[in-house]
């Protein structure tokens, strides 16, 4: 049987389709038709086929004036050009983009399923996709994550992992940097929550892209500094005890892998939608009244409020929780986090599952320190 | 030179710029400065083929040749006078089934490669309809793709713009 997945987005985003896509394949060839940023997901699943588009190319050619738009026309029918031929089982939509509705169009499959074109109008359209495209665009607190909302649409059962237990011994991850930098926490913040690790006796290693180790380096020590590609984290994964870090596909990664994780949301980054998708995973945010903000706008606040509201401090104690250091002192970081959670400075919580906006309410570290 | 050199509907002028029916294919002042302007304003994408619809005096031809060593750059026009690279003939641009023959003899087969089209819309003067239908040609506007196949992928592609 094959298979054919559309999932026409971010990396981080193909992180979040893993469970959807290892539903649909099950027992099936699976390739995926994604944008080439997807090229590290090609060798962290040598299992399925990747033909991987590059939107940019595209772009320029459609978005130019002095250039001809055929060009694009062109290299996007050669690039699908096995996609094309094939006649699959089942197609499957992953992606709520009106490019991948189309794309479904030109695709010939047995069986479609999620939002397509087809005979000149959108089909696939009832009331789960509905929702999902509410939740996603207009609704701060959906009723489920956005890969949830997504399989229900798709009328697929997937069930998030528990979080494994933290391990006694090994490096803190540290993922400090997003592309988006309303998500990011201040690197000097970042250094500040290093050399509390360090004189708490706990070594870390703060990842790194290679394009981003010299913009680190003026942070961290180069030993503290691990530049390593999907690949290699994943080969490395046995020493690390614990994954603190803003919402990148790398926080996805690691939750796919099941290495413990703590997220650190921020800026558009939204725990409702896209936490790291393990029950009991640690999330620490900030109670600005303006986040979650929009995806597309740059922040409009003077300064970044969302990030000065969370302090090294706080992150050490939800950390400490993370780790399950349970010690008197624990104690005292419940107390100070019931505080400032009362101050409406942050918010904590374990991501429960699949209902985790309605039942995050009442699971307030505020409310229920004692649960947490 | 005190004369005209009448050839067909190109004439020079007495400093040697060309004219059609008596009007002017560039700056009568300074068409070097014309051609630095025109650059200027000009975006031109790296590792692609250059397309230039209209040669006029041909100082923005110098110009790009110079800046643009690597590329290869291909002037257009419709009057043989002006030497241009590829000269065409109106009836290269008439309607067509599937591709005209500027089409199918000169962009497709650097379609692949790459390449972009430049306007020097100074040497269209008297020809800017036929101009226009070249650059339009080149540029593959009106074409519409002839399988339903490339006609669902090129909505998709519209759809990236939306």
């Amino acid at each position: 049987m094959k298979v054919l997945a559309l999932s026409l987005l971010r990396l981080g985003d193909f992180f979040h389709h893993l469970p959807i896509l290892r539903a649909v394949s099950a027992e099936a060839q699976l390739t995926i038709v994604g944008w080439s940023e997807l090229e590290p997901a090609r060798k962290l699943f040598p299992e399925w086929t990747f033909e991987l588009v590059s939107r940019d190319r595209l772009l320029v050619d459609m978005t130019r004036g002095s250039h001809p738009w055929l060009r694009a026309l062109d290299q996007l029918e050669k690039t699908l050009e096995n996609v094309l031929a094939e006649e699959w089982n089942t197609a499957v939509n992953l992606t709520h983009t009106r490019f991948a509705t189309r794309l479904m169009d030109a695709v010939v499959a047995q069986k479609k399923a999620g939002l397509r074109f087809e005979e000149g109008r959108t089909a696939g359209w009832n009331e789960d996709w509905r929702m999902f495209n509410d939740s996603w665009i207009s609704v701060k607190q959906p009723p489920l994550t956005y890969v949830d909302l997504l399989a229900r649409a798709l009328d697929l059962r997937i069930q998030a992992p528990p979080a494994p237990l933290v391990r006694q011994s090994g490096d803190i991850w540290l993922q400090v940097l997003s592309q988006d930098e309303k998500k990011n926490w201040p690197l000097m913040a970042w250094r500040k929550f290093g050399a509390l690790l360090r004189m708490h006796g706990l070594p870390y290693r703060v990842l790194a892209a290679k394009s981003d180790a010299a913009r680190l380096s003026d942070f961290f020590e180069e030993q503290e500094i691990l530049t390593a590609d999907f690949r290699e984290l994943r080969a490395q994964k046995q020493s690390c005890r614990l994954l603190i870090g803003v919402d990148t596909s790398t926080l996805h990664f690691a939750a796919d892998e099941l290495l413990p994780c703590l997220g650190l949301y921020l800026g558009s980054a939204n725990p409702y939608k896209t936490p790291p998708r393990q029950v009991g995973a640690w999330i620490l945010r900030s109670q600005a009244a303006c986040q979650p903000c929009s995806h597309r706008d740059p922040c409009h606040q003077m300064t970044q409020i969302c990030a000065e509201g969370i302090t090294a401090q706080d992150l050490w104690h939800v950390t400490k929780m993370a780790l399950g250091q349970t010690s008197a002192g624990a104690k005292d970081d419940l107390q100070i986090l019931k505080t400032r959670a009362e101050q409406g400075l942050l918010k904590i919580f374990p991501w429960e599952g699949n209902h985790v906006a309605r039942t995050e309410d009442r699971r307030t570290f505020a409310e229920t320190p004692s649960e947490a | 030179m005190n004369r005209q050199v009448s050839s067909g509907r190109i004439t020079y002028s007495e400093s040697g710029m060309p004219l059609r029916d008596g009007l002017s294919l560039c700056s009568r002042r300074d068409p070097v400065e014309e051609a630095r302007g025109w650059l200027g304003r000009t975006e031109v994408t790296p590792h692609r083929a250059i397309f230039v619809v209209g040669v006029g005096a041909g100082a923005h031809l110098e110009l790009l040749r110079r800046n643009f060593q690597d590329q290869q750059i291909f002037s257009f026009d419709f009057d043989i006078e002006l030497s241009p690279d590829v000269l065409v003939e109106p009836r290269d641009l008439g309607p067509s089934s599937d591709f005209n023959l500027v089409q199918t003899a000169y962009a497709l087969p650097w379609l692949d490669v790459g390449y972009q089209v430049l306007c020097f819309r100074a040497a269209w003067v008297g020809r800017q309809t036929e101009f226009q239908k070249l650059a339009e040609a080149l540029l593959f506007v009106d074409f519409v793709p002839p399988t339903l196949k490339q006609r669902k992928l090129a909505f998709a592609l519209q759809e990236l713009l939306a």
